[in-house]
């Protein structure tokens, strides 16, 4: 099926260490003109009178606001359309880069989504009422000339509502406060992981309405570690779409961000024309 | 300030015996001489080549014409003139005082009851004025000198009859941008009338009540333009409190009725006197105290260097015209001092040499053109927009040290303040950072207002190596690059929030904090999320975190979530507006632990919201409440003697700033010469300096705070008590 896109979007994130650290970032048309992290347009929320001199940064329509409008006939409204919208974003295996390869499985079940339970632990569950549909594809770049596989993941999921989708990218935010070291399944885990979210405008993002990185170290009985562990999750409208990359022995931390914002920035894109006006 | 006589100077001119320069321009010389009755005066002399040209000279004997028209005591009396000499002179009264100009740029603005005096005694110079037909033309500040007993009119250089017709082109614009009338703005030759000096009147006075001119500053097309179509900006000027007993109207009404676009709708100058100033606070006698107490003191300052003038005229000495008044050519004789006491309360008065560059209009051109540096320390702050406040605290503790830095003996030169309003604005702050940037003289600069305007202006600061001391910039972000000029002067974000973290887990019995992150205030609550619960883990303290989209009003499910959880603490990241919300949530429930929010919250606006459950919040900042602190005791006296009024927050803190910069400053400094602005970044950046609020020290490489200076307040009785400094650790 040809696909065409409205524009290119390369992602625009920041490399986060762990704990507080994190860098700008740039992004937008990828011609190096972003804007430096957090000069967003400067809104009129925050305090007044204060002792605290800050302004609230806000995002605000302008001539260098998102390139993005939701139409909203093209909104999903059942379970079957946010399903068919779902696999129409994420992420194939060439969307992030050359020699990525489908894992087996290649996409979960849709009927579940992974939640973060009391003891930092992910489970799969039934999907929520205010969840229309999620999937998740596996692909990877396969071990070769003894370096280890790079695995990434793409997760789309469509909610009733923005502000559905709204509280799921606070509660991603929230995971990484409560539990910093969490385990994926059984012999995998994340330790020291930071998050970060940013308003579009702010942080160097300039690509969705809302999104977040995370970062930290990945262990695996299989692939051993520490390796780089890096995720990004952005919002338009009511749909989320998440990327998951995970490093291996050999694989530096420049490549697996290389092929995480290649396959975040196609998802996006991907979302962009599925869900927006014509122009 | 006066200078020296040069030997090409002449001894004397029409029966004045030359005592000293107190200005030069491009068309001639002002002196200060003494007629031979004792009386100083200050005599403007035309050069001759000016004096040729017969345009010039007719010009010159209106001036001298009409300047003797006008009897009134806030006008300068002539004492002298032959505009029909080879040299043309004019001779008047030597007023004692700087100009209102530099007092306003040096010493900020004049306080209400000053303005409201200086506006009753000009309209009455005004009223002298027009009642001999004369309309002045170019009332501004420079133009307008202050002496202790009231202030002096001067310059008739282009005032003309209001009956003569227009003599210049009818689309030249005469006098002088930002004070004038919209119909001189518009070059309107015979809609220029009295009502136009009103209107000038009017932007003195606002001038001078909030130290930025009322159609701001900039090109001259862009002000022309703000005087005939902008409204005025009288912001910064308070509305009065007790009226009572003063009878005429406030000083805002006045301002806005002389500024009325329309000639018809302003007050004559006899209106004002006897209508809307009706006071009060006229001197009779002459025996005022009128000016505030500074302004006075240095009028005293300058006195004595007046004194001293002939001890530094050894050319005159030894000049050959001096020789011909041999009486004069003694310096530094007894007796000739005792001459100079003799001529009494005048003498003591004398001030320097703004007198005379007002006098030479067209050619003031401020104090480095005139010989000895004046160099200065700038204040990038928001002084008109939505945080004025706090810009207007520093301007103000900036200011202060500037001027017991000046009073001092040693002090190797005189320092000024320059500020320079970027309305906390990152759109302005470019053009409020260049103006500081390219005065050479400026050595460091305090500011900018906020963390978006620095994100603008760091760069620039940058690239010009010019020393920038910030005490309310704190994001993070800013310091994940490193600047080369850039010096933090405050507890960064994260810490303030650490600090609130420290404090839990310092609490006996302390279980389970409850930590609430607001997206409304994004980067923000993000950067005090991360710090409290990073160090509320490393205390072995882990929270029980929540995060609440932008724009979340009903966060009463949140709180409840968080309460059911078991938390005994809580603290909130975010502004002001959302922490009521959730002040209200929780005291809705009946929560009683300890609730704590970092800077963001102290804000009127959190009390304003949240009423009653705003009581018992602690909240963190990166300032002191001066009046709470002992070892600002001194400070905060000055303070008060200073602006009649209680310092606000960030006035201690740019206090300390300035002061740290003067010792560096001080340090460096050889002979009369400071260091230059790369030395002194270096210096600054090695610092340490034990101040009234906290003691400074900064990381070497990017500038960074390394000292701690975090404050706690709690908030008793509807207001926020400065409770002390936070514990560093457990």
């Amino acid at each position: 099926m040809l696909r065409v896109y409205r524009r290119r979007v390369r992602l625009c994130v920041g490399v986060l260490a762990t704990g507080l650290i994190l860098a700008g970032c740039s992004g937008g048309g990828g011609d190096g003109t972003a804007k430096p992290a957090g000069s967003g347009p400067t809104g009129s929320k925050g305090p007044t009178a204060s002792g605290d001199t800050r302004s609230s940064p806000a995002p605000s329509p302008s001539a260098t606001g998102l390139d993005f409008t939701p139409d909203p006939g093209r909104a999903p409204k059942t379970r079957a359309e946010a399903l068919r919208l779902a696999r129409a974003i994420a992420a194939a295996p060439a969307r992030w880069g050359p020699g990525f390869v489908k894992r087996s499985p290649y996409e979960s079940d849709p009927a579940f989504r992974p939640v973060l339970d009391t003891d930092c632990v992910w489970q799969l569950k039934p999907l929520p009422a205010t969840v229309l549909a999620t999937l998740t594809r596996y692909s990877e770049l396969p071990a070769e000339d003894g370096k280890g596989p790079i695995r990434v993941a793409a997760v789309v999921t469509v909610h009733r509502t923005v502000k559905d989708a709204d509280w799921e990218m606070a509660g991603t935010l929230e995971e990484a406060l409560r539990c910093p070291d969490q385990q994926l399944r059984q012999g995998e885990r994340i330790t020291e992981l930071g998050s970060l979210g940013a308003g579009f405008g702010l942080m160097g993002n300039l690509t969705a309405e809302d999104m977040l990185t995370e970062g930290g170290k990945y262990y695996s009985d299989e692939l051993g570690g520490p390796h780089h562990y890096y995720s990004t999750q952005s919002r338009m409208g009511q749909v989320t779409v998440a990327a998951f990359g995970k490093g291996s022995k050999g694989r530096s931390m420049d490549e697996v961000n290389t092929a995480l914002l290649q396959g975040a920035g196609a998802m996006v894109s991907a979302a962009e024309s599925e869900l927006g006006a014509s122009e | 300030m006066s200078e020296p006589l040069l030997p090409t100077d002449p001894a004397s001119i029409g029966g004045h015996r030359l005592l000293a320069r107190l200005g030069a321009g491009g068309m001639g010389v002002v002196y200060l001489g003494r007629t031979e009755a004792g009386a100083l005066a200050a005599v403007k002399v035309i050069q001759a080549e000016y004096a040729h040209e017969p345009d010039f000279r007719a010009r010159f004997r209106r001036e001298v014409e009409t300047a003797r028209r006008v009897t009134s005591p806030w006008a300068v009396p002539v004492t002298g003139a032959d505009p029909d000499a080879d040299e043309p002179w004019l001779a008047t009264a030597f007023v004692p005082g700087p100009s209102l100009e530099e007092a306003v740029a040096r010493h900020g603005p004049l306080p209400t009851r000053s303005v409201r005096v200086l506006g009753r005694m000009l309209a009455a110079a005004l009223r002298e004025v027009h009642a001999a037909g004369l309309v002045h033309r170019d009332v501004k500040p420079a133009n307008v000198l202050l002496a202790v007993d009231g202030p002096r009119l001067i310059d008739f250089g282009i005032a003309r009859a209001t009956d003569e017709t227009a003599i210049t082109s009818a689309d030249m614009v005469v006098g002088t941008p930002g004070f004038l009338s919209p119909e001189q703005a518009e070059a309107r030759g015979a809609a220029v009338g009295p009502a136009s000096d009103i209107f000038s009147l009017g932007c003195l006075l606002a001038y001078a009540a909030s130290g930025r001119p009322p159609f701001g500053t900039g090109t001259a097309d862009a002000l022309l333009y703000r005087t005939v179509h902008d409204e005025p900006d009288l912001s910064g000027i308070d509305a009065e409190e007790d009226m009572e007993d003063t009878g005429g109207v406030e000083l805002l009404t006045l301002l806005r009725l002389c500024l009325a676009k329309d000639p018809a709708d302003r007050p004559t100058a006899e209106q004002i006197g006897t209508v809307l100033l009706v006071e009060d606070s006229v001197p009779e006698g002459g025996q005022i105290d009128w000016l505030p107490e500074d302004i006075v003191r240095i009028i005293a300052d300058r006195s004595a260097e007046m004194l001293a003038l002939p001890d530094i005229e050894p050319t005159v000495a030894e000049a050959p015209e001096v020789r011909e008044t041999p009486e004069d050519a003694q310096p530094a004789s007894p007796g000739r001092r005792r001459l100079l006491l003799a001529s009494g309360a005048a003498v003591l008065m004398a001030a320097g040499g703004t007198a005379a560059w007002a006098v030479l209009r067209d050619e003031d051109k401020g104090p480095s053109a005139s010989g000895a540096r004046r160099w200065a320390i700038g204040v990038q702050a928001d002084l008109s927009g939505t945080r004025r406040t706090a810009g207007q605290g520093q301007e103000r503790g900036a200011r202060l040290a500037v001027e017991q830095f000046n009073s001092r003996k040693d002090k190797p030169f005189e320092l000024t303040l320059k500020t320079s309003d970027d309305g906390g604005s990152a759109e302005r702050a470019p053009a409020a950072a260049k103006k500081l940037i390219q005065d050479e003289d400026v050595l460091a600069v305090l500011g900018p207002s906020n963390d978006e305007t620095a994100q603008a202006v760091l760069g620039t600061y940058d690239e010009a190596l010019l020393p920038l001391l910030s005490v309310t910039v704190g994001g993070l972000i800013l310091t994940s690059k490193e600047y080369r000029s850039f010096l933090q002067c405050r507890a960064s974000d994260p810490i303030l929030s650490m600090a609130l973290a420290v404090r839990l887990a310092g609490q006996k019995g302390a279980r389970l904090p409850g930590l609430l992150q607001d997206r409304t205030a994004q980067t923000y609550s993000w950067d005090s999320a991360q710090s409290t619960t990073l160090m509320l883990r490393s205390h072995g303290l882990p929270p029980y975190p929540r995060v609440i989209p932008a724009d979340t009003e009903d966060v009463e499910p949140v709180v409840t979530d968080m309460l059911r959880a078991g938390i005994d603490s809580f603290v909130y990241s975010g502004y002001a507006p959302g922490a009521a919300r959730v002040a209200r949530a929780l005291a809705t429930a009946g929560f009683d632990g300890p609730r704590l929010a970092p800077q963001a919250v102290l804000d009127p606006e959190f009390l304003k919201r949240a009423g009653e459950a705003a009581e018992g919040w602690l909240i963190s900042s990166s300032f002191v409440d001066p009046s709470a602190v002992p070892a600002a005791k001194a400070f905060t006296t000055a303070f008060r003697k200073r602006y009649d009024a209680t310092p606000g927050y960030y006035a201690a803190e740019a206090y300390d700033t300035v002061n740290l910069v003067l010792q560096e400053l001080l340090k460096a400094t050889k002979g009369k010469r400071p260091p230059g602005r790369k030395e002194l970044v270096g210096l600054l950046r090695k610092s340490r300096y034990k101040g009234v609020t906290k003691e400074f020290t900064f990381r070497p490489t990017d500038g960074q705070f390394t000292g701690w200076g975090v404050s706690l307040h709690r908030v008793e009785g509807g207001r926020f008590r400065y409770v002390g400094e936070a514990a560093s650790r457990v």
